[in-house]
């Protein structure tokens, strides 16, 4: 053991502070024993009792500094003995303990003017009541919230003038921030309202890569539109987005309303003060086409390219379908003629369900494990059955698993399946970039797609992959070295998942 | 009528995080204020006293 | 009859006005015996810190507290014979609490002991609160520890009583407004207190006309005593928290103790009960040569300041004790923002210069406690485990929940408020 005393004369700190000192120097590499205290009478004594020789203290008076460390050996002591300045500068600490409730947070923040709350739906529930109790807007990101549940909180909020974005909301971007699954698009004066998440992706991306910005992109959660909750959310946000400065125009986004949530929206858009364009992905009957007060249109491209004319601002050209034919005939040439099924695999529940609609409208059968019409329900979703499109995000798939944009595990898994199958010709696949999704979503599937065309050569087959990427060249994974690391695979990789079914849909034959 | 929302649209996200931490680190990363609170489930006596606590406070 | 939920908003109201209301005037310091009435009986008494407790559930350091008293009063030899005694049932114990009484860690008081007396001029009532010193209190009974018992007997105790006869009382808001404003928090931090109370003690001192001998002692004692003024402090808070109990409907709590083996709180509405829960271990710092698994567990009942509105409730006001919760401000000020969301009102006349002169909050609400999850935070120093050992280090602790739903569940049950249905 070697023990250490140094004396600094006069030199004054409080005696809490110095036991906080102290017990940093304890925590040094290879000191047994170490006190910096203040040279009073009782402290002193406390040194003699830990067996610092008493020559080493008999100078010692209480205005002084007294640094006592016992160690393993020199060396140790020497090292320890070096840190003490830095820890008496206090600098060192600085982390301040993690709140626990909301309550311990909002004194933290007393500003806070928002919760986002992703904890599982039974709690999810009562924290977001707390939440708009205290004054919050809610972000609720968490799905499987009971619908009475849903409603309760959606009136609360009204009549606290809050707004409720959920439950099941995947993504918003408040005045330039994004919250949840989220992409970075330049702000301008597109408003949005989505019940679809990854819709609300698309949608944003596609303006920003237009040239164009968003104000807000308010999500209303994923049930929001229907009979039972009434477009609650949708209602709350339409009005704020109607006297916010910064939005011109508006676009509602989601799968078609419940009957009289449509008359409800149809009826409160007749006295919009600003222009609203509906984009339902759905199918739309003319009945309602004519009754609806303003431009309805049902794919995504469709209302990006409302919104830029409805602002005087030019359609770019990767909006506008192009002749696809020849590309898609020089693919067809190398498949065999076994080869004529088409495999979706997606993360984005939206895409799923407007490629379905896609191959609805042209007439092509298909199977999904999230169905359009019950008709298209496949049986065993381990399973695919000619074309299949998969929603890899269905809680069926996730359960107990991370969501398919974050892990990519399963749609991997799946992609080396699909491949083992002789009548697959094509893979159409999206990939979702942005805050909170995977750091590199092409680069988690790349091993498996060349695998997968790797496996096709062998059989004397070929593998069309036919991708679009949802996301900016302002997200962190950066769009273009996405795009560009598919193309050097050999993706097919289009400017919009539109264009990505439309050209699938060519290569069947059909031309649509 | 809608001061709150109003206030959320003006100022940005100035937000508490209950959940996924990813989420409050993007928000940071964005430069957003944002609290993430170190949730754990409440515990049963908590769920048992929810239903006083609305007859009396 | 009145929303039940009315009728606690206005219980609740009155409970704080009468805290707020506090004068408290430091009158006399007077052995116990003269003030407290229960060691009039002449029975073998020994009162201690928190809920109440048996010789066999006592933690170690009460029990060392209780050794040191029954020497001091002769009642034993040894230490041994002391600890027979204790055991066998001769002496009873009772909590502070029920005498009108605090006494800051083991908090124990015996007949000889002086205590401070403080009268609050608002209502009348006096509390009492022993001397504050960092070894018998914490569970020595060595020489050195009763020797500063008796020289509190035989100097300090009548110097001081002849000092305030001399100046009429002293009161002491002044005092605790000042010192606030110089960074006390008035628990764990009463550097500025003490220093004004020895100001104005000082010059009565010397007029009272004592030997020269003891006046010098306890001019020692008093101007170099970091913490001297947490007696009159704990005794103050006593003294202003003892009004607001037995309001009918109020969920104010009038007291938080903690005796190393329970914590306990009262609650005005429901006066006279104790809601315990074990008594949790403080999150703290050390003197050289101790181990965490050296430390006893929370105790005391000097939370009687937090009760009304100091201590950590007041730490973003106190930036000379941030070591305490590790040593930044923002950790701090972000404590004594917490409390304002589990307390009903605030004090005008006292106030944070560091918070932008912003005004103290006070009286704990156990339905607010329960709703938002958060409850009181304690500042606290830390005695051994073990009997016989000084005071080994300081922390923070926070009061354990369990206290303050058993109180809301009583509560709901006393007026008649059915849980479910």
């Amino acid at each position: 053991m070697f023990r250490a005393v140094q004396i600094q004369k006069r030199r004054y700190f409080d005696s809490m502070f110095l036991m906080r000192v102290t017990q940093h120097l304890q925590a040094e590499p290879g000191v047994k024993e170490a006190a910096v205290v203040m040279g009073t009478p009782a402290n002193v004594q406390i040194l003699l009792n830990l067996g610092f020789p008493a020559a080493d203290l008999a100078e010692v008076g209480p205005d002084d500094l007294v640094i006592a460390v016992a160690a393993e050996d020199e060396v140790a002591a020497g090292k320890a003995l070096a840190k003490v300045e830095e820890f008496l500068s206090g600098r060192r600490e600085g982390a301040i303990q993690a709140p626990k409730t909301l309550a311990q947070a909002l004194a933290r923040l007393p500003e806070a003017n928002i919760a986002v709350i992703s904890l599982p739906g039974h709690h999810a529930g009562r924290e977001a009541h707390k939440a708009l109790d205290a004054g919050l807007n809610v972000f609720l990101f968490s799905s499987n919230v009971p619908l009475e549940e849903e409603t309760a909180l959606k009136k609360k909020a009204r009549e606290k003038g809050l707004l409720l974005m959920g439950p099941d909301c995947g993504t918003a971007i408040i005045a330039g921030i994004g919250l949840g699954f989220a992409n970075v698009v330049r702000r301008g004066p597109i408003g949005l309202i989505a019940a679809s998440g990854t819709g609300a992706q698309e949608f944003t991306s596609l303006i920003h890569r237009a040239g164009a910005g968003i104000s807000h992109a308010i999500g209303t959660g994923s049930r929001d539109f229907s009979d039972k909750v009434g477009g609650l959310t949708a209602l709350a946000a339409l009005e704020a987005l109607e006297t916010d400065p910064a939005t011109e125009v508006l676009v509602l986004l989601g799968k078609p309303p419940g009957e009289n949530t449509l008359q409800r929206l149809a009826e409160r858009l007749r006295h919009a003060q600003k222009p609203v364009i509906a984009c339902f992905l759905g199918v739309i009957s003319e009945a309602i086409k004519k009754k609806w007060p303003g431009k309805l249109v049902s794919l995504i491209d469709d209302a990006v390219a409302a919104a830029l004319s409805t602002l005087g601002l030019p359609v770019p050209e990767f909006l506008r379908p192009e002749n696809l034919e020849e590309l898609a005939e020089r693919e067809r040439q190398k498949l065999t003629p076994r080869q004529r099924f088409v495999r979706g695999i997606f993360s984005g529940g939206t895409f799923c369900y407007q490629a379905q609609l896609f191959f609805h409208t042209a007439r092509v059968p298909f199977k999904s494990n999230a169905p359009l019409l019950p008709e298209h329900e496949l049986p065993n979703p381990f399973q695919s059955e000619g074309h299949t499109l998969l929603d890899m995000g269905d809680e069926f798939f996730t359960q107990g698993r991370l969501h398919p944009m974050i892990d990519p595990t399963l749609r991997r898994e799946r992609i080396l399946k699909e491949a083992e199958d002789p009548e697959v010709s094509v893979l159409l696949l999206d990939f979702v970039l942005g805050y909170n999704a995977s750091p590199d979503p092409v680069g988690n599937l790349l091993p498996a797609i060349r695998a997968a065309q790797e496996k096709k050569r062998k059989n004397g087959e070929h593998l069309v992959v036919v991708a679009s990427v949802c996301g900016t060249e302002a997200d962190p994974q950066d769009y273009k070295k996405q795009v560009e690391k598919l193309e050097e695979a050999g993706v097919l990789v289009f400017s919009t998942q539109a264009q990505a079914v439309r050209f699938v849909l060519t290569l069947l034959g059909g031309g649509r | 009528m809608n001061e709150g929302i109003q206030r959320l649209l003006g100022e940005g996200p100035k937000a508490i995080n209950l959940g996924l931490e990813e989420f409050a680190q993007a928000l940071e990363a964005q430069g957003a204020k944002v609290v993430h609170v170190d949730w754990s489930p409440p515990p049963p006596e908590a769920e048992e006293l929810q239903d006083l606590l609305e007859k009396l406070l | 009859m009145a929303n039940i939920k009315e009728r606690i908003e206005e219980a609740n109201r009155e409970a704080v006005r009468r805290m707020v209301a506090g004068d408290p005037v430091l009158v006399d310091v007077a052995p116990a015996r003269e003030v407290v009435p229960v060691f009039q009986t002449g029975e073998k008494i020994l009162l201690h810190s928190g809920p109440p407790v048996t010789w066999e559930r006592m933690c170690g350091a009460q029990k060392g507290s209780m050794v040191a008293l029954v020497l001091f009063e002769g009642w034993a030899k040894t230490p041994e014979e002391a600890w027979e005694l204790l055991s066998s049932g001769e002496v009873k114990f009772s909590p502070n609490h029920h005498h009108q009484a605090v006494g800051p860690m083991a908090g124990t008081i015996s007949p000889s002991l002086p205590v401070f007396v403080v009268e609050n001029r608002a209502f009348g009532n006096r509390a009492f609160c022993r001397p504050v010193e960092d070894r018998q209190q914490f569970g020595d009974y060595s020489e050195q520890a009763l020797d500063l018992l008796h020289r509190w007997r035989d100097i300090f105790g009548p110097a001081l009583r002849a000092a305030l006869r001399v100046a009429g009382g002293l009161p002491l808001k002044p005092i605790i407004a000042r010192a606030l404003e110089m960074g006390d928090e008035l628990h764990n931090r009463q550097v500025a207190a003490s220093s004004l109370l020895a100001n104005a003690l000082s010059v009565p001192l010397v007029e009272a006309g004592l030997p020269k001998e003891s006046l010098v002692a306890t001019l020692k004692l008093l101007t170099n005593h970091p913490v001297f003024f947490l007696g009159p402090m704990m005794a103050a808070a006593k003294a202003i928290a003892d009004p607001a109990r037995g309001i009918p409907f109020s969920t104010i709590v009038t007291a938080m103790a903690r005796n190393g083996t329970e914590f306990g709180i009262q609650v005005s509405g429901v006066d006279g009960k104790w809601f315990t829960a074990p008594a949790p271990r403080v999150e703290g710092i050390l003197f050289p040569g101790y181990r965490p698994e050296d430390a006893g567990l929370d105790m005391g009942d000097s939370a009687i300041t937090e009760t009304v509105g100091f201590g950590a409730f007041v730490l973003g006001g106190a930036p000379g004790i941030l070591s305490l919760v590790g040593g930044t401000v923002a950790q701090a000020m972000a404590y004594t923002q917490e409390m304002r969301q589990i307390t009903v009102g605030t004090h005008p006349d006292y106030r944070l210069p560091a918070r932008d002169f912003q005004e103290i909050s006070l009286g704990i609400d156990i339905r607010k406690v329960v709703a938002t999850g958060i409850t009181p935070i304690i500042d606290t120093a830390i005695a051994h485990k073990d009997p016989g050992h000084p005071k080994i280090g300081a922390g923070l602790v926070r009061a354990p929940m369990e206290c303050f739903r058993k109180a809301l569940l009583r509560f709901a049950e006393k007026y008649g408020v059915a849980q479910g249905g």
